[in-house]
């Protein structure tokens, strides 16, 4: 029998690295776990794990990851995230807890300034947001321009937002609250995400810095989905529709994007944003970017393994046939 | 309660729901989770925390989670204020550009017996904020009126407002 397992691990350590594919949720080579959510877990409030998480993880060797749970009583959090030391191996990451993905809600009740979000990051690399849902709303009147995330200066690292759901946007009076924005040289990169319901404002804006935006759906914003000023951004993947407008500013780079109205969800206006089984549209019409320069990954919003046909499809989902829609957050 | 006052179901229905759509502020109590220490020295500024600051303002009665507490952090009841109000206290300190000067832009006086004293601060008139944007000190209101965004027509475009 010992011969028998010493030659299968001799046979698994020969197998070729990429039999374990690229996960879009990149996370810290070792890191130290807290937990968010109600009365029990380690913290209630993510301002407190942020302040306790301002370390110079670098030179611990530790990242830090916040697993969220579902449990904490409603009530409005945001977060600025700023100050840790990072680089690409340790870094700072906010996500659901496995079994709760998009279920854990970040929103903001309020009035929010320009420079600001519910998730704040500001000089900051690496930062990732996994399988949340962020979104904010106001109920008084103001000419504020407020988003759910608002990412500045981080200039020697992207921040991620993956599995992300984005929305809806609740505001009475204000005329433009939007799911994001790049600003101050920020870096982001948006995948596997759903950016929807957005009744005044905009979808993404990057006024300065880096978008790149993969496998993600912007769907009923009102105004532009993808807003970019300065400099080159990049699309690939993604399903534009029901939005007053979809590409705003000539440096776009699009790839494989679908906006012409035909990709079937499985109940968009409930919020399941899963391909439906008859879509044509979106199955394997997409690019495979398991080997994308800069950000390979090779799976999809609810973590499966893409593709799952011939090719990859466009949007969040990979689809698969017979299987459970994600969870269903609806509009309003 | 025999002999209290009888108020119809539609009544309190139509009482609830105006006071809920009226607009007006709702005053009320807020326990505040307040840093007890500075952070390590190792945390650069502008990111570093210090005694006093206003990290998280929640409803009363609020538990708050293990690590959110002594000898880290402090809870302080902040009464008399509205909602809004509250989340306004929280907020970040910024300069005309947008940039971070400080994570938390109010602190409570910790040596202040009005803090420490162990009775609710009242938030419309006792001056225990201390505004790290220019060191006043501010009742709980006026820190939150001052933290309050300007409204700015030219936010409503993407590079508007910046």
């Amino acid at each position: 029998m010992k011969r028998l397992a010493a030659l299968v691990l001799a046979l698994v350590a020969l197998l070729p690295a990429p039999l374990l594919a690229d996960s879009a949720r990149k996370m810290p080579l070792s890191y130290n776990v807290a937990t968010f959510g109600g009365p029990g877990r380690d913290y209630t409030t993510l301002q407190a794990w942020e302040d306790a998480t301002d370390n110079d993880l670098v030179a611990a060797g530790k990242g830090e990851v916040l697993l969220c749970y579902p449990d904490s009583a409603a009530y409005a959090q945001r977060v600025t995230i700023s100050g840790a030391v990072t680089n690409a191996s340790y870094f700072r990451v906010i996500r659901a807890a496995p079994g709760f993905e998009r279920q854990v809600v970040l929103d903001y009740n309020g009035v929010l300034g320009s420079y600001d979000g519910t998730v704040l990051v500001t000089n900051e690399n690496h930062v990732g947001l996994y399988d949340l849902s962020i979104r904010h709303h106001i109920s008084t009147s103001a000419s504020v321009n407020t988003k759910d995330i608002f990412i500045q200066g981080n200039t020697a690292g992207a921040c991620r937002v993956v599995g992300c759901r984005l929305g809806p946007s609740v505001n009475t009076g204000s005329d433009m609250a939007s799911a994001g924005q790049v600003y101050g040289d920020g870096r982001l990169v948006v995948a596997d995400s759903v950016v929807a319901a957005y009744p005044e404002g905009y979808g993404i804006i990057q006024n300065n810095g880096q978008l790149y935006v993969l496998s993600s759906v912007f769907y009923g914003v009102n105004q532009t989905a993808l807003y970019s000023q300065a400099a080159t951004s990049i699309a690939v993947n993604c399903v534009l529709q029901g939005n007053g407008a979809n590409f705003y500013g000539a440096a776009w780079l699009i790839t494989t994007c679908k906006t012409d109205g035909t990709v079937s969800f499985v109940n968009a206006a409930a919020g399941d944003f899963h391909l439906s089984d008859t879509d044509a549209s979106a199955k394997d019409h997409g690019t495979d970017l398991s080997s994308d320069a800069i950000f390979p990954f090779s799976d999809d919003m609810d973590g499966d393994l893409r593709p799952q046909g011939a090719a990859w499809d466009i949007g969040a989902d990979e689809w698969k046939p017979g299987t459970a829609g994600m969870v269903t957050i609806p509009l309003f | 309660m025999k002999n209290a006052t009888k108020i119809s179901a539609p009544a309190v229905l139509v009482f609830c729901l105006a006071t809920a759509f009226s607009g007006q502020a709702r005053a009320d109590c807020f326990d505040c989770l307040v840093r007890a220490a500075d952070e390590p020295a190792s945390v650069a500024a502008p990111s570093r925390a210090l005694a006093g600051d206003l990290v998280a303002c929640m409803p009363q009665g609020w538990v708050f989670g293990q690590k959110e507490t002594a000898p880290e952090y402090a809870v302080v009841r902040i009464c008399n204020l509205s909602g809004e109000d509250a989340r306004f206290l929280t907020a970040p300190a910024k300069d005309s550009e947008g940039a971070l000067t400080a994570p938390h832009r109010f602190a409570l006086d910790l040596g202040d017996p009005a803090v420490s004293g162990g009775t609710p601060v009242d938030g419309q008139t006792a001056a225990v904020c201390i505004d790290r944007v220019d060191s006043s000190r501010k009742t709980a209101a006026e820190a939150a009126l001052a933290a309050r965004p300007v409204e700015d027509p030219s936010a409503l475009t993407p590079g508007g407002g910046q």
